[in-house]
């Protein structure tokens, strides 16, 4: 027997942070607009995708081109909310029809960045990937920054949502809808900001995540599931249960490597997920939300 | 004109085959506090959900301070000035007492048109003024030393009181109270009781309940409108309503046969 290696550690802190922001914005888009969204992966793909654009195909500096990547990714998912998810919900269409619908969405989306990129995989042109190594781990600066990056986000959601009257109705919103409108509560507006805020994250995460792996058309949907797990572990519709279960599923999969083979990484999720059903249905955190 | 603040004309709602409202009137006069009753079934939660924007009626007109609300969503009927709470006291039960009170409360209502579309009121100074009437109504109903608990840690009649605070933070004129009384104990009632009658004089507020506890509908009100199988059947003092053979067979009879 090996002794553990703290590098599965440090790799699942960085994955996990990646996850984590990304379950945030799928399960805010969840509890406000009370549907799961199968395209959300895609936005994750939209948002890294937007970022190579800019910083590859425009040549502009990989942060500009980070930042860039947000508007048109929240651009996009309010495109693609007045178009296909809008005149559903004005119809009064359940959460599963429009969960049907977010699945043709999330392929018409990943067919459409393949046809566009191909499915190669490409990569950001950035330096920084040298790895230094601290206390036995090996590390790159740029690991560092998406840990950063992801942990100062994070921090910034828990202020927004506990700091401002905007948070505070969102959250209003997503425990009980109809108590919300009645204390005046704009729906569509706390709709219109939940996807700025959740695509916006999403946008991020996707950016962070082909960082820190490749880009390529598959990497949001890929990544579906194991968002769902953290979703799930956190409880649905609980901000800061995805960021605990992102955190959890990220290091739950990268330690897992260490005693089996890395081909099961969503079958660790998987099993986490729905242990965790069996046993404690509403999630990690029971019912905060 | 009559100083009706709300006037309800002919009001229907279908569901499928069923029809739940079938020509409804009723007047509330402005700083009124008065009560709808009917034996169950009658409709008047449909009513309710129809006054406050839930529902979009099939026919009939809802007119609320000299204006046409008539089938409008629900922000701007709380907008209009009339806000609704629901029976089993609702919070949002994970966020703090105060925080229940500032859901809502940004740019949807500025004082005047003027300052809403001059944008003279900025964000911050809307949070600012939010927080600070949170703060006020806390007080006003007792609740400031809860201010920072969750709202699931409230005894049941703290809640009753946080979903009443929540309701005088939109400003409203007219407030529709969906059976306040329900599951309260009888101290507690008498509590909300007095906050009822306190806050309709000192706040200049008018109250609509729907309730079953016949005593304090009859204790509470000024006026009282019956309904049964979706229409009016009588309205007046309850004095008036007490003494009314329509009534009585209609309901009142029911409920003590």
């Amino acid at each position: 027997m090996v002794s553990f290696d703290p590098q599965f550690l440090v790799n699942g802190v960085i994955v996990g942070s990646t996850i984590a922001l990304a379950a945030i914005g799928l399960t805010l888009i969840f509890g406000v607009l009370d549907f799961i969204n199968f395209a959300h992966g895609e936005y994750l793909t939209l948002g890294a995708y937007a970022a190579f654009v800019a910083n590859v195909t425009l040549g502009l500096p990989f942060v500009v081109a980070a930042v860039l990547a947000i508007p048109v990714t929240v651009a996009i998912a309010l495109a693609l909310d007045r178009v296909v998810f809008y005149p559903l919900r004005r119809q009064g269409v359940g959460g599963l029809a429009l969960l049907i619908t977010s699945v043709g969405l999330s392929m018409i989306l990943r067919n459409g960045i393949e046809t566009v990129w191909t499915s190669d995989n490409l990569r950001y042109s950035i330096s920084g990937a040298e790895s230094v190594s601290v206390l036995g781990v090996r590390i790159t600066a740029v690991q560092v920054a998406i840990v950063v990056v992801s942990l100062v986000l994070m921090v910034a959601i828990h202020l927004l949502l506990t700091r401002t009257v905007l948070g505070i109705s969102m959250r209003a919103t997503a425990s009980n809808r109809s108590l919300a409108l009645s204390s005046g509560v704009n729906a569509e507006g706390i709709v219109t900001w939940t996807w700025v805020i959740g695509a916006g994250l999403t946008a991020i995460a996707g950016v962070l995540i082909g960082l820190n792996t490749v880009i390529r058309p598959s990497m949001g949907f890929g990544l579906l599931l194991v968002m769902f797990a953290a979703v799930i572990l956190g409880g649905i519709g609980d901000p800061y249960g995805a960021m605990l279960g992102g955190l959890a599923i990220g290091i739950a999969q990268e330690v897992s490597v260490a005693f089996i083979s890395s081909a099961y990484k969503p079958a660790v999720a998987f099993t986490i997920m729905v242990v965790l059903l069996l046993w404690k249905p509403e999630g990690l955190r029971g019912g905060e939300a | 004109m009559t100083d009706a603040l709300l006037e309800v004309t002919d009001l229907h709602k279908y569901f499928g085959g069923i029809t739940a409202v079938d020509g409804f009137d009723m007047t509330v006069e402005e700083n009124s506090i008065t009560g709808l009753i009917g034996p169950n079934g009658a409709g008047k939660t449909t009513v309710f959900r129809t006054i406050s924007g839930f529902h979009d009626p099939d026919d009939g007109e809802v007119v609320f301070d000299g204006e046409d609300i008539t089938g409008a969503p629900i922000h701007e009927v709380v907008d209009a000035g009339i806000t609704r709470t629901f029976q089993e006291a609702r919070t949002f039960p994970s966020m703090t007492v105060f925080e229940n009170l500032l859901v809502g409360r940004t740019g949807h209502r500025g004082e005047t048109l003027t300052a809403a579309t001059a944008g003279s009121r900025t964000y911050s100074e809307d949070e600012r003024a939010a927080i600070e009437h949170a703060d006020q109504l806390l007080e006003y109903m007792g609740l400031e030393d809860s201010r920072d608990q969750r709202a699931d840690e409230l005894a049941v009649g703290e809640r009753k009181l946080l979903e009443i605070a929540r309701a005088l933070m939109t400003e409203p004129e007219l407030i529709l109270l969906d059976e306040p009384m329900a599951g309260l104990p009888a101290d507690v009632t008498e509590d909300v009781v007095e906050y009822i009658e306190r806050i309709r004089e000192e706040r200049d507020q008018t109250f609509l309940i729907v309730e079953h506890d016949m005593d304090t509908i009859m204790a509470l009100c000024d006026s009282i409108t019956v309904m049964e199988a979706g229409r009016t059947i009588a309205s007046g003092t309850p004095r008036e309503i007490r003494n009314d053979e329509t009534v009585v067979e209609a309901y009142l009879g029911e409920e003590s046969a």
